[in-house]
């Protein structure tokens, strides 16, 4: 179980690169891959589900490249786009029977597919339940659900927590891990802490371009011991958020409390205690980094 | 939760363990094949027929029959004039909203994972709606075949012509939805243009391009040698044929590019 993609690429026709020399080795488990709007993300979801052909480079299943036998490659994928759909007015077990039939199940193969894929999802008591009356959380699972009916060997999955409340996303990050003990699973995203508490592995794009690739531990040390929390007057909370990169604020009557991450090299911030960082500062550290080189590149020019 | 699903189960018009049984005989005795294409149709059905559209084609039928009745239709080629009014409007009320259906569920990508290529995602979805399209033509054709004792041969020839305007009338209205993207304006805007189309028969030499051509009209039987009306039967079911073969070029063009994962 073995997914190579190497130095993938896609222009599109008006010129723009949206994905440039993409490289990453993935066997079983969770893969996060993380980025702001227009980075690439959906661009290799869709070149790895085979809905777009990459500008160059390729990428290898076991050591034969999906372009080139892309019907085999479906038989092992799953795919759950970020916009998708149910017919409302069909039962459960209807679309997965439906759509496990277009997957090539049949008799008692598709049934007992379909009663798996149901309990591990826990939707088994809503088996007659007319899809149109389902929570965000339920489709969601029963979206994972039709995508897992063939027993996929990879799930590529596109911001599947959108629009979930706290318990369900919870849920659906429990139900991750059961699936990444037995396949591989990539996961794009925009919710940072998904990829912290699921994910093994995590890559970063930014405008295209791989920045970043690894464990997230090794992530969050670009911000260690410089994210900081301190207590600040509210009247002085403008001119400080001008100085220094704040993350999150809460207000404490006449005062905010402030985490916020320190400039490069500074290690000590009188009146500031040090705390845990978190996958989140150093995602936002990344962004803002991002952010000053392209002014400086546009200053350059 | 509990409350809604039983309240679906009695909703259904069919009786709770009827399905189950015919289910289970039909995997005893049928082939998987078989069985994953009734699957299918019953699903697709189950899409295609809204409550709106099963409400239409009912109105739709009692308006034939009230004027079928009204007329005191005696002869063949009035009859087919009905049947022809009929296979079209059938295939304008069955293609309005075939893709915009998939496409307002956001259903397309889950679709085309499973179904490589816009040529059998064509296929998938617009082979049920012509099997309807002509499974809802056969009341009234049988009927008058049965009231005007119309030959078995002559009837068959009269449903393929129907059968392949209703081809042609269901790209059609597919392209335009593709434009329109809305039920109603796509079945207006069809009708109209279509009203249009029918005035070719006016036309030096109409005959040959007039898509709703009765092929046994008395007055091509009385002047025209069989050659000729064969000839001419002939050149206009071609043409037919290669407007349809170009609407579905211009349909495949339409999905590649309305969903750019079509690749």
């Amino acid at each position: 179980m073995h997914l190579s993609i190497q130095n993938l690429s896609k222009v599109y026709q008006d010129g723009k690169t949206a994905l440039d020399g993409f490289n990453w080795e993935l066997e079983r488990g969770i893969y996060g891959l993380l980025g702001p709007n227009g980075a690439g993300k959906s661009t290799l979801l869709e070149i790895l589900s085979l809905g777009l052909m990459p500008t160059s480079g390729r990428v290898l299943w076991d050591g034969w490249d999906i372009q080139k036998k892309p019907n085999a490659f479906r038989r092992i994928l799953g795919y759950l786009p970020q916009s998708y759909g149910f017919y409302p007015e069909l039962k459960t077990w209807q679309i997965l029977d439906y759509m496990g039939r277009l997957h090539g199940l049949h008799g008692r193969r598709l049934k007992r597919r379909i009663g798996e894929v149901l309990e591990v999802m826990g939707l088994g008591n809503d088996v007659k339940r007319k899809v149109g009356t389902f929570s965000g959380g339920m489709r969601q699972r029963l979206a994972i659900a039709q995508s897992l009916l063939h027993s996929p060997q990879i799930l590529v999955i596109d911001e599947p927590t959108t629009g979930l409340d706290p318990g369900e996303r919870v849920a659906f990050r429990n139900m991750l891990f059961d699936l990444g003990r037995s396949c591989v699973v990539l996961l794009s995203t925009h919710i940072v802490k998904d990829v912290e508490f699921s994910c093994h592995q995590m890559s970063l794009l930014y405008d295209g371009v791989q920045r970043f690739t690894g464990e997230p531990v090794e992530f969050m040390k670009r911000v260690e011991g410089r994210v900081f929390e301190t207590l600040i007057p509210f009247e002085g909370f403008a001119k400080f958020s001008k100085e220094q990169c704040v993350i999150a604020i809460q207000e404490r009557g006449k005062e905010v409390t402030v985490r916020f991450i320190a400039s490069n090299g500074v290690r000590e911030i009188p009146g500031a205690q040090p705390v845990r960082v978190n996958v989140e500062d150093a995602y936002v550290d990344f962004i803002r980094q991002c952010g000053e080189e392209e002014l400086l590149d546009e200053e350059v020019v | 939760m509990k409350k809604s699903s039983e309240k679906v189960a009695m909703s259904s018009i069919i009786p709770r363990g009827l399905a189950k049984k015919v289910r289970r005989l039909m995997e005893r005795h049928l082939s998987l094949k078989v069985i994953d294409w009734l699957a299918q149709f019953w699903i697709q059905t189950r899409i295609l027929f809204s409550r709106t559209l099963i409400l239409m084609v009912v109105a739709m039928f009692a308006i034939f029959t009230w004027a079928t009745i009204k007329e005191e239709i005696f002869k063949e080629g009035d009859a087919f004039r009905y049947l022809i009014l009929q296979s079209t409007a059938l295939a304008i009320l069955l293609h309005m909203n075939l893709w915009e259906t998939e496409r307002e569920g956001r259903t397309f990508e889950l679709l085309i994972m499973r179904i490589p290529g816009v040529n059998r995602l064509i296929w998938f979805k617009m082979r049920v709606s012509l099997l309807w399209n002509f499974l809802l033509l056969l009341p009234f054709s049988l009927g008058f075949m049965w009231f005007l004792t119309i030959p078995l041969w002559r009837e068959l020839l009269y449903l393929l012509f129907l059968m392949t305007v209703a081809v042609f009338v269901a790209l059609f209205t597919c392209v335009v939805s593709s434009f329109v993207k809305r039920g109603l304006p796509t079945a207006i805007i069809v009708t109209i243009i279509l009203t249009m189309i029918s005035s070719f028969r006016h036309l030096p030499a109409g005959e040959y391009f007039q898509i709703f051509i009765f092929p046994m009209k008395e007055s091509l039987l009385k002047d025209w040698s069989h050659k000729r009306l064969a000839i001419m039967l002939i050149v206009n079911r071609l043409f037919l044929l290669c407007v349809a073969a170009h609407l579905y070029w211009w349909l495949y063009r339409r999905l590649r590019k309305t969903e750019k994962w079509i690749v």
